[in-house]
């Protein structure tokens, strides 16, 4: 995801770990539903792949179905909400990580002293093979 | 006495678990105390995460892990010392148990590495009664700049 600093806000459905929370661009979520009522295929455990051992918010498990060039892809989450994000503040990985597996998947991430780093998600990562074998494993496991 | 100046080295020592590794003044931006870093999933073990600096992103160096010394850094924890570093063009995060006052340090007081065995470190000298190996920064930028580029 080529992320347009330029604009002032975008709006992103956020969910929770324990030291991290996570963004993706809400334009980009069709629908949430709950994970009994997901049939594709395993979601993807963004909190599992960070090693985020936060207790499963099972009251509010739920999945995010997010369009992506690949098809609708599924994204476990926990309890959403929406937040207004000034993309100049969103943060590149350096460029140190660039071949990093998760430089697929992280478009970038926000600093803010009130909140938990904000980690943007770029579902289309999500769906390349290295990064996503590797979810889906951790997703099986 | 303009001699003896040229000669002079300026050195921090960084102390990470048991062991003292110097590093040269030159390379060293800023120091500042426990930072809280994000974890980046899937990355090496030396460059476990980001954090922020200078409203950007920067990478976090765990020393803990090319000096075989200490607990490597784990989501969550952080160490009370941050040096921000720099060669080559690239800034990293460094975080530390203690840092230590900048040091003139002789350079003939510095030593090819023999009691001292650390990647990236060729020299050593004392401190604190002790030999420690002197870090090259720049190589270990070169390293995980060409893993960055490799692919590694």
């Amino acid at each position: 995801m080529t992320l347009d600093r330029s604009a002032h806000t975008t709006s992103f459905v956020v969910f929770s770990g324990t030291t991290v929370d996570w963004a993706i661009r809400a334009e980009t979520i069709r629908e949430v539903v709950s994970e009994a009522d997901w049939d594709g295929d395993v979601p993807f455990d963004v909190a599992a792949l960070w090693g985020d051992a936060g207790p499963p918010d099972v009251t509010h498990a739920r999945v995010l179905v997010v369009r992506t060039r690949a098809g609708l892809r599924g994204i476990r989450a926990g309890r959403i909400t929406y937040r207004s994000v000034d993309m100049g503040r969103v943060c590149p990985l350096p460029d140190i990580l660039a071949r990093a597996p998760a430089s697929a998947f992280v478009a970038g991430i926000v600093f803010e002293d009130a909140h938990p780093a904000l980690v943007v998600l770029d579902p289309e990562g999500l769906s390349y093979d290295r990064a996503g074998q590797s979810a889906r494993f951790i997703a099986h496991a | 006495m303009d001699q003896a100046r040229t000669k002079a080295r300026k050195v921090i020592p960084v102390k990470i678990g048991h062991l003292w590794v110097i590093l040269d003044a030159d390379v060293v931006q800023e120091i500042v105390g426990a930072r809280a870093w994000v974890p980046v999933p899937q990355s090496s073990p030396l460059v476990p995460g980001v954090l922020a600096w200078r409203g950007r992103a920067v990478a976090v160096f765990d020393l803990s892990v090319l000096a075989h010394a200490g607990a490597p850094l784990r989501p969550g924890v952080e160490r009370p010392r941050t040096l921000i570093v720099q060669s080559k063009g690239c800034v990293l995060a460094m975080p530390v148990d203690i840092v230590r006052e900048v040091q003139e340090v002789d350079a003939s007081l510095l030593r090819a590495a023999h009691v001292t065995s650390m990647q990236h470190s060729s020299l050593e000298a004392d401190v604190f009664g002790a030999p420690a190996p002197v870090l090259d920064l720049g190589s270990v930028v070169s390293a995980l700049l060409e893993a960055s580029v490799g692919g590694a």
